[in-house]
């Protein structure tokens, strides 16, 4: 009898108890899958005993197929639009409602204390239901840039959760003016940990924001909207626990910087991002710059020099996240300083000259300084103005830890110094077994058909990817599907490649469960893209859009080229869709 | 359930409609001079100055409805038929006198433009909106991009020039 055999036979001879306690300690989900897949006994354990569940497209499935597999899920958590929504590419109005699965969470899942919601839209009423019903035992609710939601859903929440242990509503476009829901939040709670309303427009006021740190005296990290953080000074001496503070904000009136060096900021204060704040008021973190883990400055008004100034004082970061006038004199600090450094964003700032520092661009000479100083790297994204294969060749060789790696070429420069980066592309995805996501955003000529071959070639272990301007033709395409094993999710964007060319693609990449496509070269007679039509294979077609009403200004011009969106989906055509998405699959 | 479908076909012809009828903001090249002919139902028509990706977009969705009306039951076939008939009543919003049809090489008429501007994260964006209105606020009979203005954010102070 094989040893495979053998172990199948023996499994059977475990009680269910014994089972059951046993899969209780097996959380990964990818395990959890791999157990479902042993028998029919495994499955039904898992399904009753599964704690989470991630619902990466929330069309993939229904929330009633949901229920019956999983009823005893405590914690979901659930995607609605597009990544591109985050970039202002997808219609407000394209989907991702979240009323049916309120409606099933309310009448079926008993167990639910945590909902996590991406990227939905989510109504007055849908909070109304949710709370009505899970109310009593939520503990964590995250809106994390939803839409369709008032200060009145809010309310709701604030006087019928007082389980809440962490609310988060970064990033959701919320509207309403008051604060009252602040204040009811404080006044119903007292086990509250996290409150996050970052990059919204909600108003504050301060009096409720001292009165939450009094009651809830286990609050670690607050991250609010703008509000003068002179306004913070009572909060901050009350918060005695906080260890996170993100928004808030420096009004620049003439003279009085005096107001926030009187800030006395909570003794374990580790993780800062502070808005709109400049070279002099950065002095206030000096105290306990040394003490800081994570460093939040993309929506500051510092200089490459006043980076420089700031990170050197900071040895012990872990993550941090600027835009690109760090330059790479910023880098060049950063690879000296922070040797502990897990995670760097350097996003893109202002195409116009005189509003970013001159030396505000980042190139393949940070890239090798970091590369060379920051071993611990998991996660770089980054937004460069010029590159080399060199800088790649250095981080494969370098940064054995990364995890997920972003890369986008801007287009500042007309010469590149060093094109097509086929072999730094190689060097990179070799030496970085661990890549699970991998974005390479590029120009025509930043990547040939060999190269994309090497991308197919060496992903391994990938995810997610996402290729902006890359590749020469279809053939470039066509290598890479025959690669990428176990690539889940990809998104292109202004690549050359025809219809018939993503159709085969998708067809041949053998994980593949989603494809978001804008830019490619259409069919003559538009059919071309049905040849990956196929049983539970959803295709989706948005139309070019030419709107006159909005601004077409440089940077939100909303002027679109058609989009393709196709994903696996157990719930059939979506019966939701506005006019201007289109399904062509099924029709 | 059929009144339904019904609707949802109604809400697809508008989208086409408005996909058709909506102004150009920038024609992305010279507004063809390939016609699009659509024969149905033994008649032909043609339309002039259907941009490229619109011309594509109306036959991605006939196509898409073709294929659906090849394996769906009589109900959806006749929907194709709707949809088919739709799209000529739609089209003749922007008829023009027909002219003689004129072969057009797919090749010319469908490579779109497919070089995309990189777009924006949006939060972002609108904190680089703020900073400008912040900028414009402080001096706002001070030139645009002066050295004079980039020291003034970087320092927080203003100096009054």
């Amino acid at each position: 009898m094989s040893a495979r055999t053998l172990n199948r036979v023996m499994s059977f001879g475990i009680s269910d108890l014994a089972l059951e306690f046993v899969l209780g300690y097996v959380d990964d989900p990818r395990d959890r899958e791999a157990v479902s897949l042993v028998c029919k006994k495994w499955y039904q354990i898992d399904a009753l005993s599964r704690k989470h569940v991630t619902i990466a497209i929330c069309y993939s499935t229904s929330p009633g197929r949901l229920r019956r597999r999983f009823p005893n899920l405590e914690s979901l958590q659930l995607k609605g639009k597009p990544r591109a929504a985050m970039f202002n590419l997808i219609p407000e109005d394209w989907g991702g409602y979240v009323g049916p699965w309120i409606r099933e969470i309310a009448e079926a899942f008993n167990c639910l204390k945590s909902l996590h919601l991406r990227r939905m839209i989510v109504k007055d009423e849908d909070i109304r239901v949710l709370v009505k019903a899970r109310g009593h035992m939520l503990e964590s609710l995250k809106l994390d840039k939803c839409s369709g939601l008032s200060t009145d859903g809010l309310l709701l929440v604030a006087r019928s959760c007082r389980c809440l242990r962490i609310l988060s509503l970064e990033e959701s476009s919320i509207s309403g003016n008051d604060a009252k829901w602040i204040h009811e939040l404080a006044v119903n709670n007292s086990v509250l940990e996290t409150l996050n309303f970052y990059m919204t427009e909600l108003r504050v006021a301060p009096e409720d924001l001292e009165l939450l740190a009094k009651n809830c005296r286990s609050l670690v990290s607050l991250k609010i909207s703008e509000c003068d953080i002179s306004y913070l000074i009572s909060f901050f001496l009350i918060a005695t626990k906080l260890e996170e503070f993100g928004g808030g904000s420096f009004n620049d009136q003439v003279g009085d910087l005096d107001k926030y060096m009187k800030i006395q900021f909570p003794p374990k204060l580790c993780c800062v991002g502070l808005i709109f704040m400049g070279k002099n008021e950065m002095e206030i973190l000096f105290p306990f710059a040394a003490a800081l883990k994570k460093l939040d400055l993309q929506y500051t008004f510092l200089s490459t020099e006043d980076h420089c100034q700031l990170i050197q004082r900071c040895p012990n970061l872990e993550v941090l996240e600027v835009r690109d006038v760090i330059g790479d004199r910023g880098l060049e600090v950063v690879a000296q300083t922070c040797k502990k450094l897990r995670r760097l964003r350097i996003e893109r700032g202002d195409d116009d000259q005189g509003l970013e520092d001159e030396q505000g661009c980042v190139s393949q000479a940070g890239l090798s300084s970091l590369a060379q100083g920051c071993l611990e790297l998991e996660y770089l994204a980054v937004y460069v103005s010029d590159i080399t294969n060199a800088a790649l060749e250095c981080l494969g060789t370098y940064s054995k830890n990364l995890c997920d790696f972003r890369l986008v070429l801007l287009d500042r420069e007309q010469r590149i110094t060093d094109l097509p980066l086929d072999n730094g592309v190689r060097a990179l995805l070799k030496g970085c077994a661990k890549i699970r996501r991998f974005a390479l955003y590029l120009r025509p000529g930043g990547l040939s058909d060999v190269g994309l071959g090497y991308i197919g070639q060496y992903s391994n272990n990938v995810r997610w990817i996402l290729m902006g301007n890359i590749g020469e033709s279809d053939r470039g395409l066509l290598r890479f599907s025959q690669g990428c094993p176990r690539l889940q999710k990809l998104e292109l964007r202004s690549c050359c490649f025809t219809e018939r060319a993503l159709a085969m693609a998708a067809l041949r990449l053998p994980s593949l469960r989603y494809l978001w496509v804008q830019g490619y070269v259409a069919s003559p007679f538009g059919n071309d893209l049905l040849l990956m039509a196929r049983a539970f294979w959803n295709i989706e077609f948005i139309p070019p859009k030419h709107d006159v009403n909005e601004t077409e200004d440089r940077r939100g011009n909303i002027e679109s080229q058609a989009q393709i969106l196709a994903y696996y989906s157990l719930a059939g055509k979506r019966v939701d869709c506005p006019d201007s998405v289109i399904p062509l699959h099924p029709a | 359930m059929e009144r339904s479908e019904a609707v949802k076909k109604e809400s697809r012809l508008n989208s086409l409609r408005r996909c058709l009828t909506m102004p150009m903001a920038r024609p992305s090249f010279a507004a063809s001079d390939s016609p699009l002919t659509i024969f149905y139902g033994g008649k032909a028509r043609v339309y002039n100055a259907i941009p490229p990706e619109k011309a594509q977009a109306i036959m991605v969705i006939a196509a898409a409805a073709a294929e659906a009306a090849k394996v769906g039951a009589p109900a959806e076939h006749n929907a194709a038929e709707v949809l088919g008939l739709a799209l000529t009543r739609s089209l003749s919003l922007q008829s023009s006198t027909a002219e003689g049809g004129q072969s057009t090489t797919p090749n010319a008429l469908f490579m779109l433009q497919t070089e995309l501007p990189i777009a924006r994260r949006h939060s972002l964006q609108r904190f680089l909106e703020k900073r400008r209105d912040r900028l414009a606020n402080k001096t706002p009979y001070a030139s645009a991009m002066s050295p004079n203005n980039m020291e003034v954010v970087s320092e927080g102070s203003p100096k009054l020039t």
